[in-house]
């Protein structure tokens, strides 16, 4: 299968965190973009944890925001269940 | 057979050939929009796989590794005659069929199958012509291991090259940093490990999406911008005429 892209995530005190990329999304009216990875934490049933964070890309420089609003994440799970259950 | 038949040659080329379809699976099921094509191309797909896997095996059986040649099975129990590799594949096969293969057997086939990729492993070597990389061939590890060498050597000085590494590490370092804007923790949530392959099989697609996305929202942001700038000189324009 595909080879794992790993990434690192530098929060704002500088800690680096190495994580895997799963996939990307990208909303329907084209203006939002969103990081899906996982941290490596498998469940013993075989289940994946994964996190999803939106994505900005500004001079070359990438940078994560957290989705705080309740209706973009539902609108993101949407995305990602037509993947999923594809 | 060919009194010149080379074992590990033919089981590598097997091997290779097997790949260049996996990979080529991958890229087609990703690329499939109808939802149920994809569904049972990827169940096909995993099907396939897992018969490959047997058949090598089988093929491995039949083979001294060590002498490249044909080798007897010697038999344990005269009484009970061991299972040959032949009628094993058979029996597999059967089993995969009727979809009741033993968790026991997969577990020894995915291990014959990693104990071979230390004898003969592969490396995916992705074409530098090709920024989206789509095109790729499979390349002996030893071979990829040579040419990445190969490219990351500037000077022939010892100090040179270890301050180039640095730089292309720190500089690789870099280009795969994502900076987190705030003191919020991730949304994250559990998906099934079928979920969470048929979202990793997508990643290629999906990163044409974003970028198709960024562009066309970029345009859309020009355009808009052009209309305005348009509409403020016409509005000066007007201005001036009084």
């Amino acid at each position: 299968m595909d080879s794992s892209e790993k990434i690192i995530i530098v929060d704002q005190d500088n800690n680096q965190q190495e994580v895997e990329v799963v996939t990307y999304l990208s909303s329907k009216d084209h203006k939002n973009q969103y990081l899906v990875y996982t941290k490596g934490e498998n469940q013993p049933n075989g289940d994946v944890i994964i996190y999803i964070s939106k994505m900005k890309v500004e001079d070359d420089k990438t940078t994560l925001e957290e989705i705080s609003d309740d209706a973009e994440w539902k609108d993101v799970q949407k995305l990602l269940k037509e993947i999923a259950n594809a | 057979m060919s009194y010149n038949f080379n074992y590990k040659e033919s089981i590598n080329g097997i091997k290779s050939s097997l790949f260049d379809i996996y990979e080529n699976q991958e890229i087609e099921i990703g690329l499939e929009q109808n939802p149920k094509k994809k569904n049972d191309r990827l169940n096909k797909f995993i099907e396939i796989k897992d018969l490959a896997l047997l058949l090598i095996e089988g093929i491995e059986d039949l083979y001294n590794v060590e002498t490249n040649s044909y080798q007897e099975k010697k038999l344990t129990n005269p009484e009970i005659p061991e299972e040959t590799a032949e009628s094993k594949i058979l029996n597999l096969v059967e089993n995969s069929q009727n979809q009741s293969i033993k968790e026991e057997e997969i577990s020894q086939i995915n291990t014959k199958e990693q104990a071979n990729d230390e004898v003969t492993s592969f490396q995916k070597y992705y074409l530098n012509c090709d920024m989206k990389d789509v095109n790729f061939a499979y390349v002996p590890k030893k071979l990829y291991e040579k040419i990445k060498n190969h490219k990351e050597l500037v000077s022939t000085d010892d100090d040179t090259k270890e301050l180039v590494q640095e730089n292309q590490d720190q500089k690789t370092l870099n280009n795969i940093n994502f900076y987190k804007e705030d003191k919020e923790k991730p949304r994250g949530i559990i998906v099934r490990n079928d979920q969470y392959m048929k979202l990793a099989l997508s990643k290629r697609r999906q990163e044409g999406v974003v970028q198709e996305a960024r562009k066309f929202h970029k345009e859309e942001l020009n355009k808009q911008r052009k209309e305005n700038q348009k509409k403020e000189l016409e509005k000066a324009v007007v201005k001036f005429d009084i």
